[in-house]
Order: C-alpha cells, then sequence, then structure tokens
C-alpha cells in the first residue's frame, strides 16, 4: 500500500457530502474526515473544514480528478454524478501543501470552539 | 600487517555516545517496564514511539511501521494493560519520525480502542515527553472521556492558550478545576509530570504534582479548587484532540506514562529521566 500526503479543504455546506463520500470511497479509513472547522477570523461561524495527511495513492487519483471520481462511484454503485463531482472538486482545494500553508494559502484559521 | 580498523577513528568517539545512549535508554526503559509490571489492574498505560515494534500503520494493527513518514494508526500500549491506542481515519493518523509521533495541529489523534477503566482509583499520574511546535491557540494533548465536563475525567492541554502556559484539568464529579503553568514559549520540547488526587480538596492538593523538565512549575489555577472526591471514570482516552475532533495538538510525542496512583519521588524520577531520554533533552 502506498501513502500519500494530502491537505483537503472543503467548504462547510458541502462538508457532509464529502464526508459521506469520503467514507464510500475509501471503507472506515475513510470515515471521520472534515470534523476540523475552519473560517477566515479563527471564529465560528465555520466555513470550511479540513482534512490533512496520508491516503492511499489510489483514493488521491479520485479526490484529483472529478472523472475519476464519477467513475469510482459509478463503480461502487455511489449515487453521485458527474456533475456533483465536478461541482464538489471545484468548490474544494486538494494540493499537496503542509495544513497550516494550505490554510494561508486559502486565508483560513482554525477555529477553536468553547472550551468545557 | 595493517588491519583496517572496523570503525574509522574519527567516528569511535561518536559510537560510544551512540551506543552508551542506546545503553541509557535500555536501562531506565527496563526500570519503567518494572515500575509498570509492578501496578496491577487496568489503569495505567505506556505509549513509546521509540519502539517501532509496538506501532502500525493501520488501526487493525496489520502493516507495521517500517520506516519514518510511516503513518501510525495503532501504538500498543507497553504497561501490561492492553490499552493500545488507535486511529481508524487515515488522515488523521499521526506520522512516525522514527523517534516520536508527528501530530499535524489539524486532524491528528489517536484514541484508546476501548475505555480505560480508572474507577478502582482517585489518583493518577501523568508523564509525558513531549514538543509543543506553536502557541496559536488552545490543544488537548491527552484527556481521559470526550471533554473535561464529564465526571472522573483528567486531560492536560498543550498549551491552554495563546501565552503557551500548560494546563492540567481534573473532574471528580462536581465540576472542572484545572491547574496552569506559567507562559511557555514554542516551540518548546519539555517532560511535563502531572499528579491528580481527588481525594484533596484544593486546587493544591487536588494537583499535587505539575512539573516541566523535573522542577516544579509556577502555577495558577482556575475553576473549581474541589471537584469532587472521585474516583476517575471508565472512559475513552483521547491523545491530540478533544474528544477526536476539537483542540488539535501541534506538536510531537516522546513517550507517556500514565499510572493510576502518585508516584513516590524516586519513581517520578526515573519517569522524568527515561521520558527526557525519549524526547533527547537533558534535566
Amino acid at each position: 500500500m502506498t501513502y500519500v500526503h494530502r491537505c483537503l479543504i472543503v467548504p462547510a455546506a458541502l462538508a457532509p457530502q464529502a464526508r459521506t463520500l469520503c467514507e464510500q470511497l475509501a471503507g472506515s479509513p475513510g470515515g471521520g474526515m472534515f470534523t476540523t472547522g475552519l473560517s477566515a477570523s479563527g471564529a465560528e461561524p465555520v466555513t470550511h473544514f479540513i482534512s490533512s495527511g496520508l491516503i492511499e495513492d489510489k483514493f488521491a487519483a479520485v479526490l484529483g480528478d472529478p472523472a475519476v471520481m464519477a467513475g469510482a462511484c459509478a463503480q461502487a454503485g455511489i449515487n453521485f454524478s458527474p456533475a456533483a463531482c465536478q461541482a464538489l472538486l471545484s468548490a474544494s482545494d486538494v494540493s499537496d501543501d503542509a495544513p497550516f500553508v494550505a490554510m494561508g494559502r486559502l486565508g483560513l484559521k482554525l477555529v477553536s470552539a468553547a472550551a468545557a | 600487517m595493517f588491519v583496517r580498523p572496523l570503525v574509522r577513528p574519527v567516528m569511535g568517539p561518536l559510537v560510544r555516545r551512540v551506543t552508551a545512549a542506546r545503553r541509557g535508554r535500555a536501562s531506565l526503559s527496563s526500570q519503567v517496564a518494572a515500575l509498570m509490571a509492578s501496578f496491577a489492574g487496568p489503569a495505567k498505560l505506556w505509549l513509546d514511539p521509540w519502539d517501532i515494534t509496538t506501532l502500525q500503520q493501520d488501526s487493525a494493527g496489520t502493516t507495521p511501521v517500517t520506516a519514518a513518514g510511516d503513518p501510525i494508526g495503532r501504538i500498543m500500549d507497553k504497561s501490561g494493560a492492553a490499552n493500545h491506542c488507535i486511529q481508524a481515519t487515515t488522515t488523521s493518523r499521526p506520522l512516525w519520525q522514527a523517534t516520536f509521533g508527528a501530530f499535524d495541529g489539524t486532524d491528528d489523534s489517536w484514541a484508546s480502542a476501548a475505555s480505560i477503566d480508572f474507577t478502582s482509583t482517585d489518583k493518577v499520574t501523568v508523564i509525558a515527553g513531549l514538543r509543543k511546535a506553536t502557541n496559536a491557540g488552545r490543544s488537548q494533548f491527552l484527556e481521559l472521556g470526550a471533554s473535561g465536563a464529564v465526571a472522573g475525567s483528567f486531560g492536560m492541554t498543550v498549551p491552554e492558550d495563546a501565552t503557551g502556559a500548560l494546563s492540567a484539568a481534573r473532574n471528580g464529579g462536581l465540576g472542572a478545576g484545572a491547574t496552569n503553568s506559567s507562559a511557555l514559549a514554542a516551540p518548546l520540547t519539555c517532560v511535563e509530570s502531572v499528579g491528580f488526587d481527588l481525594a484533596g480538596t484544593t486546587h493544591a492538593t487536588q494537583t499535587p504534582v505539575f512539573r516541566v523538565n523535573g522542577a516544579a512549575a509556577s502555577v495558577s489555577n482556575a475553576g473549581l479548587a474541589n471537584t469532587g472526591q472521585g474516583p476517575f471514570g471508565n472512559l475513552p482516552l483521547n491523545i491530540g484532540r478533544r474528544n477526536g475532533v476539537s483542540f488539535p495538538f501541534n506538536g510531537n510525542l516522546y513517550g507517556l506514562i500514565i499510572i493510576g496512583r502518585l508516584l513516590a519521588a524516586p519513581e517520578l524520577t526515573l519517569c522524568e529521566q527515561y521520558m527526557a531520554q525519549q524526547a533527547g533533552i537533558a534535566l
């Protein structure tokens, strides 16, 4: 198994869709993604979510090309249209940047929730 | 006849130093092993990222870590209690960097594969070898339970806030109370030791140990002084984030020891010396 680093930042509105899709495509290793909120000020409301780390190279290929994603969805029997794949990846930032580099490039900061 | 030395003379002192360090680490490690073995029951944990044989890339533990940069999906508990810690999500796995686990400060964390039962005790000691990379914001380095609001929880933030203070919090059933160090600059590699005792009724007696690099930290307090008389809970242990979701830790973990009692001074010194060696610092 070969891993590659990817930093994935998705708009908050698309995060539920991205979470479901990643888990369906990658299985349990793709579950639990996009839980860390971001915003321009570092305060709520959260405008984006980030996941950053190593993923399988075949999953990286899926995240790098809407056509490949659409093909993977079709092969897995996931009801996610090519247009939806295009829309998700167009609105998201997928890079091999370190997370704070990607966040800086997009003008985003971690959102710190209130401490209990 | 000239016999070529196996080790070039210029390398000799370096090789001797490395060998001595390994011997020293092995000696301290075996003493820590004896200490952990002497404590019966499940309320203990010993994570050692130096020991590659305890690391696997996946949470199921099927693929061993073999090279720097590999993800750590499972780190095995060396205490004997089998409180192994895992991360199922690939992007959230800390990376192994030869002697430590590196947490990226956005979404990396581990959690115990099952709850750890501390209900037999109202006393806990935590010794951690760590590096905080930044003081950018609150980072939940470690927490038993989903948050500080949970009865029977304890936790450590590294840092607590932008001042860089380290914080240790506990909840004995009445609510949360915390003891904070003074401001500490980042980056900082250190050994942090905290002792909790829920039998106490004041901040000082509920957190009788708060040391940084082997010396008592200058502290202040927040929240309840008497958080209740415990015991601690049977709860999941989270490392690197609160409940696997918020306050991500940005830095390195060189080692972690948790044991369900307060340590005697020589025991604490032993663990701190061991952890300092793990972190590559001198106490």
